[in-house]
């Protein structure tokens, strides 16, 4: 119930016969009814959600911001059919990722500016990633990929630090194709726009 | 390492906020206490292979260790899930202890992980209710931990933000019981303790009273929030100013006490930075010699 506020809610409704398809006792069922009617269940779920947000906002911190009125109900529909299976949560941000990317490549997320941040996000997420990986598992004869180029829509000299100051960007940037390079030089994030065509 | 509480050592929760602290002023730590998960991906029950090592931050660990000992606090075993008994989370906890040479091992005393294999796990420590089944549940458990770890282990009271009705027992009468049966000893989270005895209304004092002191191995302290009506072990910055009352009333009280802990959570090591972490240090310091006095 703490991951499942569909089945906690529904046990708060309909008391044990929500749990009828789980092998409890009648003992078990009783408590587990009782503990939903608890105000402290509703702060265990908001810990273990926000818990397991943390990693997925930690990679995407730009998408998410952008999307805020959207997150919680696409949180929702990722999370029904997507259980973590890791106390850290290391699966979150990936499975974030390839969920977001097919509702951004169905059109169900629609948002001016929300590819081109998703892009960007995901190319500096594979750089930390690979940096991450490398040191772990060290490969000296083997060079690192340390950069990536992201295709904006959008300049992302004002796209990119506005959301970085939490505002919400102008909804009117001019259209243009810019392309940008990532790249990690010292554990930092090198930004770069290397071509221009308004 | 210390064995008495007159010996009874200070030190802190390692995270990645602490990398630069812990080189820079080791001589204010006696030991450092290590979450050894957080180097580690785990693939599951029978996975091969099952743990991975997955970040670069062991090497700041290693440094460490060259300076202070290393005490294990695991978050991963889930002792308390009913369906499985982790031996292989064990056996991995016990290579990193022979690997760092861990004087004791500590985990929690909840479970996270539930399904057949484990599958899915609530990163959260979740509670059990106070019952006998759970103590005669955990026995065998606890002595195949003690065994394989071939080293003191403890286990740690929960933050519990909702209770059970019609348990066997008290906490402290359940957390005695297993200790005594299991020849276990306890990690007393006093932060823990607060956190319950504010959210439920109860004496902490009388709470601690109750407990077996002497299976006390080590001490948690630590700082919270406020949410949703709730006080919360969040961790946050400095250890609230009642923890340090309940330090300073059990800390003469627990004979085999070995260490005190500070711990924190990363995010907020912009409230306390390196002269707050020392603080909180100086001020375990002060609360143990008092005790020493008393």
């Amino acid at each position: 119930m703490t991951l499942n506020p569909v089945l906690a809610a529904s046990v708060l409704r309909r008391g044990a016969d929500a749990l009828a398809g789980y092998t409890l006792t009648a003992m078990e069922q009783e408590r587990l009814v009782a503990v939903v009617h608890q105000r402290g269940m509703s702060v265990n779920c908001t810990l273990a959600r926000a818990n397991r947000f943390a990693p997925i906002a930690d990679a995407f911190p730009l998408t998410c911001s952008l999307l805020k009125p959207w997150l919680r109900p696409l949180l929702d529909e990722l999370w029904s059919v997507h259980r973590p299976d890791n106390y850290q949560f290391a699966g979150e941000a990936p499975a974030f990722s390839w969920f977001l990317q097919q509702k951004l490549s169905q059109g169900e997320v629609k948002h001016p500016y929300a590819e081109e941040i998703f892009r960007y996000e995901c190319a500096a997420w594979a750089l930390i990633q690979t940096l991450l990986s490398s040191a772990a598992h060290p490969a000296p004869d083997r060079e690192l990929d340390k950069s990536l180029t992201v295709r904006f829509t959008h300049d992302p000299h004002v796209l990119v630090p506005a959301l970085e100051r939490d505002e919400t960007p102008p909804p009117d940037l001019p259209a243009g194709d810019y392309l940008v390079r990532l790249t990690l030089r010292d554990d930092v994030l090198d930004v770069e726009t290397v071509e221009v065509r308004g | 390492m210390a064995s008495s509480v007159a010996e009874c050592g200070v030190g802190v929760l390692f995270n990645p906020a602490l990398a630069d602290f812990v080189a820079d002023h080791t001589q204010h730590l006696d030991y450092l206490s290590v979450i050894p998960d957080r180097f580690w991906r785990d693939h599951g029950l029978g996975a091969d292979p099952r743990f991975e090592d997955t970040s670069a931050g062991e090497a700041a660990l290693a440094r460490a260790a060259q300076r202070l000992p290393i005490v294990l606090h695991g978050i991963g075993l889930s002792i308390c899930s009913a369906d499985v008994f982790d031996r292989e989370y064990l056996s991995q906890l016990e290579r990193w202890r022979a690997r760092y040479d861990c004087q004791w091992v500590s985990e929690h005393l909840s479970f996270s992980r539930i399904g057949a294999g484990h599958e899915t796990n609530a990163g959260i420590a979740l509670p059990v209710p106070f019952d006998r089944s759970i103590i005669d549940m955990l026995r065998p458990r606890i002595e195949a931990a003690r065994s394989i770890l071939g080293c003191p282990f403890l286990l740690e009271n929960n933050v519990s933000y909702f209770t059970f009705p019609g348990e066997d027992l008290t906490e402290p009468q359940f957390l005695n019981e297993l200790a005594r049966s299991a020849g276990c000893s306890l990690l007393l989270d006093l932060h823990n303790v607060y956190t319950n005895s504010r959210n439920h209304g109860f004496d902490a004092k009388a709470f601690l009273s109750e407990l077996d002191l002497a299976r006390v191995g080590e001490i948690h302290v630590a700082g919270g929030s406020e949410m949703m009506g709730f006080y919360t072990d969040s961790h946050t910055g400095a250890v609230h100013e009642a923890v340090w009352e309940l330090l300073s009333f059990v800390a003469p009280r627990c004979a085999n006490l070995r260490g005190v802990t500070f711990e924190f959570h990363e995010s907020t090591w912009p409230m306390l930075r390196a002269e707050g972490v020392l603080a909180q240090l100086e001020r375990a310091r002060s609360a143990l010699a008092a005790a020493r006095v008393a």
